[in-house]
């Protein structure tokens, strides 16, 4: 094991790759010439050249369009959108070509695409730049989204995303970037779909990924004993296709189920986990389901009127306190 | 032929319990006669025949609950075949299943409301043939959970469990009035008569003996733990010279051949400033403090084994010779048990007195799900003066409040009107 930043575990499993398999480059906006804004592409352009490692212009329809194309003939590409948010501009792409043209050609070719898309909010980034849109994307049929929360799934995940032959958006949070976490020597793969149990209780489910898993954590770790054998945490690391199975066998265990996520809670992932549980375990349930997402505004500028918008460890705290003692 | 069914005596009962029965099987009753003594949590009752023949069968002895609307008894013509068996509970229930939810059949629904519980605790109270209507919540609400439903079932477990007596043993248990929960603690197989006489020995030698909660009891146990651990007490304490309380009495007399008592004369001045103070008047809901316009006043009522709170209603409209008339009347039935079920219920604040008994002040519980409770402490004579000429006449006031519902500053303002009142009433007018 070795510890580095999450970026710079992006970063090895895009040398990984790039050198396992020479069909993977990569294009964005100032990805050769900066090497990402969040150093996520450094030094890669110098290793493997400007062939591979492609500044593009601004145009967020040309990024995916030309992505696409590419997969198509035959060549991986991993494509960065230097912001979440900016997916808006590229939405008939990625709604009506990257998420069909698998199923409408009747598989004849794959798509091997990987569309990185740093999302959530980090330092007053103002409402075009702060969102998490993974629920609009989960809705879309025909792509699998993943959202690592920690520099070993961060690598394990893009590895394996940059593997499979389906389109994936990977959403990886900018302010998990600069975090440091220890990431397995030698190959190391995290398998999409696939949940992980990383504390196990048995009298209340958390589920939670990406930056906001770690908030979890750290309510977690300040309550201590108070939740020490009874909170089992779900980091979900994929949100498409979901490890449900993971999620029933817990809450057919613990009977309460608390839902935590940086993304708007209307209409969120929160909702269909919560649906899912209604639909299949219903009986289980010794509690009402609790989800925590961000308010349903626009995420503002002025920081702590950010921090009121987006879920803070308090609520965290208080809804587990609360489900952990029948008082919700 | 009719069916006897257990009435619901008022919104909250669920079960009621036969005191005695009045008639026998084979009686003959006529419609509106006394035929049993129901006792419920808060009151005995007088339970008259629905139709006039023969007490055909009586399915429930004294001494055993059933919840509301089950059959008791049957009334009907001399000869008539009565149902066989009541129906009991687990019988109507299916059998437990393993299988997925979808496999299993509804449970039949019990008479009287649904109970509020959770998914969880429905599912093990349909695998184990639980009715939830017997079940207590203890969750938000009163929500019924899991918990509630396992730990339902440790206790009929213990129960059942002292069912396992031999009849020679039933015999000693009976003679020493001894209640089934004592038995707990005998082990075995099977209770014998050694055991029971010597857990009896057992229990004289430490000199101590079991009085086994009534109805009432266990109704105001469950009530004020759901009260002093659900409600975020406060109380406060305030002397009040009570000379105007004692003047008012006076005239009030003058008015009334009847007695003026002490509670009449300031459940008036209570229930006339209560309506400037709101959040007392109230009921503490969950998105909300519900406030009246009127008052209805509860009267902590000491009976001879517990305690009844009667209310009396718009007692803001009421002058004081009503009060003390209407005070004595419910005093008085409450103590013969003769209160209406209804009369129990929908008090928007109440009044406990215990100066009679020589206390000086007290934390009085409140009544939920009201938001405060006013208790009464003894008037109290004290020279002010060396040369013993003036006197002055104080009693304390202790004011409980809910702390959810209002703060310190709140209760404190009330209190401090009632003082003002209470020694110089013509502050009302003010």
């Amino acid at each position: 094991m070795r510890e580095v930043t999450f970026a710079e575990a992006t970063l090895e499993a895009m040398r990984e790759e790039m050198a396992r398999d020479s069909r993977v480059f990569i294009m964005g906006e100032d990805i050769a010439s900066q090497g990402g804004i969040f150093g996520q592409f450094k030094g890669l352009a110098d290793q493997f050249g400007l062939e591979r490692v492609r500044d593009t212009p601004i145009s967020e329809t040309a990024i995916v369009g030309a992505g696409i194309g590419a997969a198509l003939g035959g060549l991986i590409p991993v494509i960065d959108m230097h912001f979440a948010d900016f997916l808006g501009v590229a939405m008939d792409e990625v709604l009506n070509q990257m998420s069909k043209i698998r199923y409408m050609f009747g598989g004849q070719a794959n798509l091997p695409l990987v569309l990185r898309a740093p999302d959530g909010v980090t330092r007053s980034g103002a409402a075009q730049h702060s969102q998490s849109l993974e629920a609009i994307f989960m809705h879309i049929p025909g792509t699998k989204i993943v959202a690592p929360s920690n520099a070993e799934d961060a690598k394990g995940l893009l590895k394996a995303a940059i593997r499979d032959p389906n389109p994936v958006i990977y959403f990886e949070h900018k302010d998990l970037f600069r975090r440091k976490g220890q990431v397995p020597d030698g190959e190391h793969i995290t398998p999409i779909g696939k949940a992980r149990v990383t504390r196990e209780g048995d009298s209340l489910t958390v589920v939670s990924y990406s930056r906001m898993f770690t908030e979890v954590e750290a309510a977690c770790q300040q309550l201590g004993d108070e939740v020490e054998g009874k909170v089992e945490l779900i980091d979900l690391r994929t949100i498409v296709p979901m490890d449900v199975e993971t999620i029933l066998a817990s809450v057919r265990k613990t009977h309460r189920l608390l839902i935590v996520h940086e993304a708007v809670k209307r209409g969120g992932v929160g909702a269909e986990i919560s649906a899912v549980v209604a639909e299949k375990a219903v009986e289980y349930l010794d509690a009402p389901i609790v989800r925590i997402g961000a308010k349903p505004y626009p995420i503002p500028f002025s920081p702590p009127l950010e921090r009121e918008i987006v879920p803070q460890v308090d609520e965290i705290i208080s809804a587990i306190r609360g489900l952990l003692n029948a008082r919700i | 032929m009719k069916p006897v069914v257990m009435p619901k005596l008022g919104l909250t009962m669920t079960e009621g319990t036969i005191a005695t029965w009045l008639k026998q099987e084979g009686d003959t009753v006529a419609v509106g006669e006394a035929i049993a003594e129901i006792e419920t949590e808060k009151i005995t009752y007088s339970l008259e025949a629905p139709v006039e023949g023969t007490l055909l069968k009586i399915v429930l002895p004294a001494g055993e609950s059933a919840p509301v609307a089950e059959t008791i008894a049957w009334i009907g013509r001399p000869g008539e075949e009565v149902p066989n068996e009541k129906e009991g509970p687990a019988a109507s229930l299916p059998h437990p299943s393993e299988d997925e939810a979808s496999d299993v059949q509804p449970v039949m629904a019990s008479p009287a409301q649904p109970a509020l519980a959770t998914p969880f605790a429905k599912k093990i109270a349909r695998d184990k043939g639980v009715e939830l209507d017997r079940v207590t919540g203890t969750g938000p609400y009163g929500r019924i959970q899991a918990d509630d439903v396992v730990e339902f079932l440790k206790r009929l477990e213990s129960t059942s469990h002292v069912a396992r007596i031999t009849p020679a043993a039933a015999v000693v248990v009976e003679q020493h009035g001894l209640g089934a929960e004592n038995l707990r603690t005998l082990d075995g197989e099977r209770v014998r008569r050694a055991d029971v006489e010597g857990y009896v020995e057992q229990v004289n030698d430490v000199r101590s003996r079991v009085i086994p909660h009534s109805s009432m009891r266990q109704a105001i146990a469950k009530r004020m733990t759901e009260s002093w651990t659900a409600i975020p007490h406060v109380t406060l304490h305030r002397s009040v010279y009570a000379e105007g309380l004692f003047e008012l009495r006076k005239k009030a007399s003058e008015k009334t051949t009847k007695k003026i008592s002490m509670t009449a004369v300031i459940a008036c001045l209570v229930s006339r400033l209560l309506p400037k103070h709101p959040l007392l008047n109230a009921h503490y809901e969950r998105d909300g403090t519900r406030v009246f316009d009127d008052v209805h006043l509860g009267l902590a009522v000491a009976v001879s084994n517990g305690l009844v709170v009667p209310v009396i209603r718009h007692a803001n409209s009421k002058s004081i010779p009503e009060l003390a008339e209407e005070i004595a009347d419910v005093s008085e039935r409450a103590r013969t048990g003769s209160l209406n079920p209804d009369e129990l219920e929908g008090g928007t604040f109440t009044i406990s007195n215990l100066g009679m008994f020589g206390v000086d002040g007290f934390t009085p519980i409140i009544v939920p799900p009201q938001t405060g409770i006013l208790g009464i402490g003894r008037s109290v004579q004290s020279m002010t003066s060396s040369d013993g000429t003036a006197q002055n006449i104080s009693m304390t006031l202790s004011l409980s409040f809910d702390h959810r519902a209002m703060d310190g500053v709140y209760g404190a303002r009330f209190l401090d009107s009632l003082a003002r009142c209470i020694e110089d009433p013509m502050q009302l007018l003010f």
